[in-house]
């Protein structure tokens, strides 16, 4: 059966069985393996994309689910979005594997955001929580406030 | 696997001794043309006197080995650097290259940096083979390094000075070119490229004065980051290959078992699902993704013998451990010089950590491709030495017949220093005589590391009136790490089981520390920090324990049991100063403190936190630590926050629990780890010195868990003598 996914405004048309998690779709069949798998149960993050501009956790979103979604992942990311800058500026990675779902999950929270006031402290930490497991948490909170502090109209 | 930590080199692995007079494959310097144009520079460590000219020999032999070497020089007058560490989120690409940048005159900035195939030219300097631990790679190769940066500056600097018929003391290296400093004439590299392997590299080129750094001691980004920041970075679950299989797989879930039953037919219904392998105590799904292989592994239903320790619980854990409290023991440590002083009362108190799972981010995996001469492996590894010998064993192939990439590591702390997947991956790649990826699932993941082990530690100590110790006697109850780790007897005590307690900074006049192995047949290994991740719990746990009762200010507790340790006495200054600690804490928040000295470093921390509903809320930690001279103070900083970060998930959240044998935490639901709102602000100060390089990947983890107990014994009154931390 075929399923046809919008990934990164290109139109895939797939031969998967309909319940296979984005995630395997992105990593096995397309190659594009900047979105990354962890815990397999929606609990980490690292496997976040945006799906119509929201993040979402691809490991526990199957294909099927996906029909008329706008799917953009890390690897379609404009490198001079005010968040990779930030992020890039504020040299946040560690080992780097969390960061593809951590920079989508601040792109998200930048978008929202961006017509308004930079998010508050608490508004940072209920959206973050993609896990980290070498504790960049610190960096990212910094750079978030870095993206903001630069003028978001730029973007 | 038991040779690999003798320093004696096994016969796979050992580097021939050849001069000048004896060139042979591997010669000293090694300057040859490579394909893609440019030079690559090999040279053997030590250096040695004299250095030779490529051969046309050498630069055929340059086609065998491509990315072999210490660094190229490009036409396009590029400088790619070959940085002899698993790059697993530490640091240590950027910082090594800095300082081979600094040393030769390239510009940081351009610079490319490629991990290297396996070789024992690589094996780091500290252990012998090639493998990244233990808070090493500055303290192991800044020395190398420079060398072999300083040789090639020289060589650069002759080159140059021959075309420009000056003397090479006139000349220096900066950002790919050398520079004439009287007539400041300059000449990129890739210009002197062709006479460079006509020079001899000098026999003691001089280092670089820290004057003339460049990049040393500065924040410099860092060189892994872009490609972070893209999707692009690749790790070992990345690797695409024509024709890959992707297995997935289940291992007994009670240590030591053995696969009984399976409904092969079951998992082959699903669509995708190639093959159903037996592994030694695991059976795995091969497919052509992880998805039906994921399937195809829920549908076969595999029934396992129940191995070593069917009964294993935490109950049994922790009788065990206090029964062992009873044994003799091996003495560590007994040094009894009189102490004058009437004992006024003897404190005993037993402390105890648990067993505890690494859980990088990115989850056990290999590939491997398997053919009749030769096996192919990438792994995102800290340990290459054991992972070629763990490839040969498992394809019956010789260790000269393995090529091993390392990828970049979703995190390792310790774990990956094991090469279970590799061995695994192997042995599906020669059943399938295809490649195959291994991916483990999360779950595997918690259920099968090597874990850190349980530790039980008991306090016996005499006071004095003023309630400082007289006598101070210590037993530790625990596994042997190294045992596991290098194959050692049942009984065999190592140095981590106590690492901390006798080498302390205190003195104490009449020491007593006594270990006592208690095996329990469960995996155990290196967790971030090793021994010192239980045993600055306990010691400093203990001496905050005795402060507290005596009413001493924790600090000044310290500086008298420290005596004239002047370094310890420097962290303890600048630690009170950071943290104003001479000011009241705020209402309602307790704070406490630890310093420990680990890795050839010193890290002291205090810890601010408050209740709320019975919960403990860590507000802020600050961090001191003195790691000597500095590569890069940014790249230190981070590692310290992000070793508190790490140990506070330990003191506050993670415990390993088992029950008939298996383990029953299997993901990040129930076995958690902090999140961004749960982590304070976390202040840290580098103390300026000049004292050799220390670690720092490690150092800043031990004092985390005895900082916090001591804030929550200022709140509570009450001391923590256990972790995780629970009120
Ligand atoms: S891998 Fe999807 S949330 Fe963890
Ligand atoms: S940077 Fe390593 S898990 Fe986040």
């Amino acid at each position: 059966m075929s399923t046809t996914l919008t990934i990164n405004e290109q139109t895939h048309s797939l031969d998967i069985d309909p319940d296979t998690p984005l995630l395997w779709a992105l990593r096995d069949h397309l190659q594009l393996t900047g979105t990354k798998f962890s815990c397999g149960k929606g609990l980490c993050g690292a496997c976040t994309v945006l799906v119509d501009q929201k993040p979402t956790r691809s490991c526990i979103t199957p294909v099927s689910t996906l029909n008329q979604a706008q799917i953009t992942t890390i690897e379609s990311l404009d490198p001079n979005h005010p968040i990779v800058q930030a992020w890039q500026k504020k040299d946040v990675p560690q080992c780097g594997y969390c960061q593809s779902g951590q920079i989508l999950s601040a792109v998200s929270l930048y978008e929202q955001a961006k017509t308004a006031d930079k998010p508050s402290d608490d508004a940072i930490k209920t959206t973050m929580t993609n896990l980290c497991r070498c504790g960049s948490y610190p960096e990212i909170k910094q750079a978030i406030d870095l993206s903001f502090a630069t003028n978001p109209q730029e973007a | 696997m038991k040779a690999l930590m003798q320093s004696k080199p096994t016969p796979s692995n050992a580097v021939e001794e050849i001069g000048p007079e004896n060139p042979s494959r591997r010669a000293l310097l090694r300057a040859g043309l490579i394909a893609s144009g440019g030079l690559l520079f090999g040279f053997q460590l030590p250096l040695a006197r004299k250095a030779r000219a490529a051969s046309d020999a050498d630069a055929q032999q340059t086609s065998n080995f491509p990315v072999q070497g210490w660094l190229q020089l490009t036409e396009q007058n590029e400088v790619v650097l070959i940085v002899p560490v698993s790059e697993m989120g530490q640091g240590s690409q950027a910082a090594l290259a800095m300082i081979m940048a600094d040393e030769m005159g390239a510009d940081y900035p351009r610079i490319q940096v490629k991990t290297p195939l396996n070789d024992p030219m690589y094996n780091n300097p500290m252990f012998g083979m090639q493998l990244t631990g233990g808070s090493t790679a500055v303290r192991a190769w800044w020395e190398p390094l420079s060398k072999v940066g300083a040789t090639l500056r020289a060589m650069l600097c002759q080159a140059a000075a021959e075309q420009w018929g000056v003397a090479p003391q006139d000349c220096d290296a900066r950002e790919n070119r050398v520079i004439e400093r009287h007539n400041h004439r300059q000449i990129d590299f890739a210009e002197l490229l062709p006479t460079l392997t006509q020079q001899t590299a000098p026999a003691d080129p001089p280092l670089r004065h820290p004057s003339e750094y460049q990049y040393i001691g500065r924040p410099m980004p860092r060189v892994d980051t872009p490609a972070k920041l893209n999707g692009q970075a690749q790790f070992g679950i990345d690797v695409q290959l024509p024709g890959l299989l992707t297995a997935t797989l289940a291992q007994a879930p009670v240590f030591g078992g053995d696969i009984e039953t399976y409904d092969e037919a079951a998992a082959k219904s699903v669509k995708g699902v190639k093959a159903v392998v037996e592994l030694p105590g695991a059976i795995a799904v091969v497919a052509d993704g992880y998805w039906p292989a994921k399937k195809g592994l829920e549908k076969l239903n595999p029934q396992f013998s129940v191995g070593a320790m069917p009964e294993l619980n935490n109950t049994q854990i922790e009788a065990r451990l206090q029964a062992g409290l009873n044994k003799d023991g091996e003495t560590v440590i007994e040094s009894s010089q009189s102490a004058s002083g009437q004992v006024s009362e003897t404190i005993q108190a037993d402390y105890y950590a648990p067993y505890l799972a690494h859980t990088p981010m990115e989850p056990m995996n290999a590939t491997a491709h398997v053919t009749d001469s030769h096996c192919e492996v990438w792994a995102p590894t800290q340990n290459q030495t054991q992972s070629v010998q763990a490839a040969a064993d498992a394809s019956l192939l010789q260790p000269d017949q393995v090529t091993l990439h390392t990828t970049y590591l979703g995190g390792g702390f310790g774990r990956r220093a094991y090469v279970d997947y590799v061995t695994q991956a192997v042995l599906l790649s020669t059943e399938m005589q295809a490649p195959v990826k291994l991916i483990w699932s999360r779950e595997e993941d918690v259920q099968h590391d090597f874990y850190r082990p349980a530790a039980l530690a008991r306090f016996d100590v005499d006071l004095d009136a003023d309630g400082y110790p007289l006598a101070w006697r210590n037993k530790v109850v625990t596994d042997s790490v190294m045992a596991d780790f290098t194959g050692g007897s049942d009984t065999m005590i190592d140095s981590a089981m106590t690492e901390g307690l006798g080498d302390q900074a205190y003195q104490i006049a009449n020491l007593s520390l006594k270990a006592v192995r208690e095996n329990f047949s469960v995996p155990i290994g290196f967790w971030r920090s090793v021994g010192h991740s239980f045993t600055g719990f306990f010691l400093e746990g203990m001496v905050n324990e005795l402060a507290h009762r005596q009413q001493i200010d924790p600090f000044a507790y310290r500086r008298q049991l420290l005596k004239d340790d002047a370094r310890m006495h420097g962290v303890l200054d600048q630690l009170e100063a950071l943290s104003g600690w001479q000011k009241p804490a705020a209402d309602g928040i307790g704070r406490g403190m630890a310093c420990v000295e680990s890795f050839g470093s010193l890290a002291g921390q205090v810890v601010e936190a408050h209740l709320e509903d019975k919960q403990i809320v860590v507000d802020r930690v600050y961090c001191v630590i003195d790691c000597g001279r500095v590569v890069n103070p940014e790249i230190v900083r981070r590692q310290v926050s992000s070793a508190v970060i790490y140990g506070l998930t330990a003191a506050l959240q993670s415990e390993i629990h088992f029950e008939s044998g298996r383990v029953q935490e299997s993901n990040f639901d129930d076995y958690p780890m902090l999140t961004l709102a749960q982590t304070p602000d976390i202040d840290v100060e580098i103390v300026a010195s000049e004292q050799a390089p220390g670690g720092y990947g490690e150092p800043g983890l031990p004092p985390v868990a005895p900082a916090l107990a001591g804030a929550i014994l200022s709140l509570t009154g009450q001391p923590v003598r256990r972790l995780p931390i629970k009120i």
